[in-house]
């Protein structure tokens, strides 16, 4: 029932310092209840687009607004927007408890919240210790607490999956889909593209501050990875040549020996396989593939002579 | 606003180092007061330009480098670690921050000094005996409130430079050099003297003064008002810095 207007709103936005452009004239609209993904290489514009809806730095040019109004003029912010911007924000010599404590309490927001983030992101046990002793995860997560104190319908996490192991990243999928069903508006960015497109509805990609890329993910995956697939199997030359046989072209995984299969769909190498009774050990979309596809979209440009 | 205030009063209360310089500064004050006071208190008492103000309240100078360095890691630490984005993202009207911070700031400067002057007082001249003065002297009262009021201006002043210079060591290598060296040697140099009272410290020892010297141009509610306007001045400069700067 929700209606997907959209939540942030960015107008030409731009940011120029001195000559050189960090933000070229962006323009995108983040529709409600969805997760986006903000992707770009590192340099790409994607922190200084996230610090001027934030309010922090000021746009050269163009309008960035949160729920039709600039994030300085929300009278409670952190009720508003829930915002992640990079992990060393938590003073070294506080505790978690006593930094979401002044959290609260600028925005008037309930003792109880804290203790609730806490248990939410898992450091319920590390609450009373100095931020100095904290792991790279665990600031990350005590930043995420931070983000969800005023229980914000709306989110901005700038590099959420930096300093994260295996399970952390798996942890934050799961969180971001899970923000994103209760209905709330996520902005995530990210250079690790592949990794965190998977979790989003929909993509924004930039490079060099332009918009490269606004599309819905399903979208965006037919058109990079069709026809892409990686198969394990413990007989890949017999599943190569059979495949070949099919039409494919095939190639092999360096890494891991998997197979990276393109011109077949992955329905097709799984009858193949079946047919002549090859045992698969994975099939999937190639998404290294995607990987690729995120690479290629954002190749620097060739320097513009000077 | 009062959201505000609240956040800033965890946030320095919450910090191991502004407890460790209020601590300072009242060892400073106090000990250094009762120290002079105590080797040559009776001596000084006897000379004809004594000044029991200036003798008691000694180790005010002293006690402006935990005052200076408090300051600085109240303003320019936020960015040092980056923790004003944090800050300005809770708080996003910049002249309530720094209303804010201001504030807490010089209300704990001012607690603390306040207690101090009157302990200092009390000690350096029990310490004294016979030629001791107390809060009953005439100007004495005044002299003791000044050594309340001049540390929480002057605190005010290195917050808004820590504002302005956004960098800790920055700001402690021009304030402490400047306030701990400079400005009382400048009122030695005689050509400059007459000018150098009206630096900001200058200004506000006048005030901690029950008599005037030859160099006093002006009398001691006028240094801590004089005191003020450095610190209105150094206010408004980085409010208009904070304000249209990129955090």
């Amino acid at each position: 029932m929700r209606d997907r207007s959209a939540v942030i709103e960015v107008r030409g936005l731009t940011k120029r310092y001195g000559t050189v452009v960090a933000v070229d004239d962006l323009t995108f609209d983040v529709p409600e209840g969805t997760v986006t993904a903000f992707l770009g290489r590192n340099g790409a514009g994607k922190s200084t687009t996230l610090r001027m809806l934030l309010g922090l730095d000021r746009p050269t040019a163009g309008t960035a607004r949160i729920g039709g109004r600039a994030y300085a003029d929300l009278e409670r912010p952190l009720r508003a927007v829930g915002a992640l911007l990079d992990s060393s924000a938590a003073h070294p010599g506080r505790t978690a408890r006593d930094h979401l404590r002044w959290l609260a309490a600028s925005n008037a927001l309930p003792a109880h919240r804290v203790r609730a983030v806490l248990d939410l992101v898992g450091l319920r046990e590390a609450a009373g210790r100095r931020v100095r002793g904290f792991s790279l995860g665990m600031r990350q997560r005590l930043g995420i607490a931070a983000a969800l104190l005023g229980d914000p319908p709306v989110l901005l996490l700038d590099e959420p999956v930096n300093g994260l192991d295996a399970e952390g990243i798996r942890w934050l999928r799961a969180f971001l889909r899970g923000l994103a069903a209760e209905g709330r508006t996520v902005l995530v960015s990210s250079h690790l593209m592949a990794e965190v497109a998977r979790t989003a509805d929909h993509l924004l990609v930039v490079g060099s501050g332009r918009l490269l890329a606004d599309t819905p993910l399903p979208a965006f995956l037919a058109e990079h990875t069709v026809g892409r697939v990686r198969v394990g199997t413990a007989q890949p030359e017999r599943l190569r040549g059979l495949l070949l046989a099919a039409g494919a072209t095939v190639t092999r995984d360096d890494d891991d020996g998997a197979l990276r299969v393109a011109g077949v769909d992955a329905a097709r190498v799984g009858a193949v396989a079946a047919r002549h009774g090859v045992p698969l050990t994975e099939l999937g979309a190639d998404v290294r593939s995607l990987e690729d596809a995120f690479l290629g979209l954002t190749a620097p440009a060739p320097e513009a002579a000077a | 606003m009062t959201a505000a205030l609240r956040a800033e009063w965890v946030k320095a209360t919450t910090l191991r180092s502004t407890w460790l310089t209020l601590l300072a500064y009242v060892v400073a004050v106090a000990g250094i007061g009762v120290g002079v006071v105590a080797s040559v208190g009776a001596a000084e008492a006897a000379e004809p330009d004594y000044d029991p103000g200036t003798i008691a309240f000694y180790g005010l100078n002293f006690g402006h480098v935990a005052v200076i360095v408090l300051a600085v890691l109240l303003t320019a630490g936020e960015y040092a670690r980056q923790t004003v984005h944090t800050s300005l993202v809770a708080v996003p009207r910049r002249g309530r921050f720094l209303a804010a911070k201001l504030a807490v700031g010089a209300v704990l400067v001012l607690g603390t000094a306040a207690v101090t002057a009157v302990a200092t007082l009390l000690l350096t001249q029990a310490v004294l005996g016979a030629p001791g003065v107390s809060l009953a002297t005439p100007g004495m009262l005044r002299a003791t409130v000044a050594a309340a009021l001049y540390p929480t201006l002057l605190a005010v002043v290195c917050m808004a430079v820590g504002v302005l210079l956004r960098d800790q060591a920055g700001a402690l290598g021009l304030l402490v050099p400047f306030f701990f060296l400079l400005s009382p040697l400048l009122e030695l140099v005689p050509g400059l003297q007459r000018a150098a009272v009206f630096l900001p410290d200058r200004a506000g020892a006048v005030a901690v003064r029950l008599h005037s010297r030859p160099i006093d141009v002006f009398g001691p509610v006028a240094g801590l008002g004089i005191l003020a306007l450095w610190a209105a001045a150094a206010v408004a400069l980085a409010w208009w810095a904070l304000r249209r700067r990129d955090a």
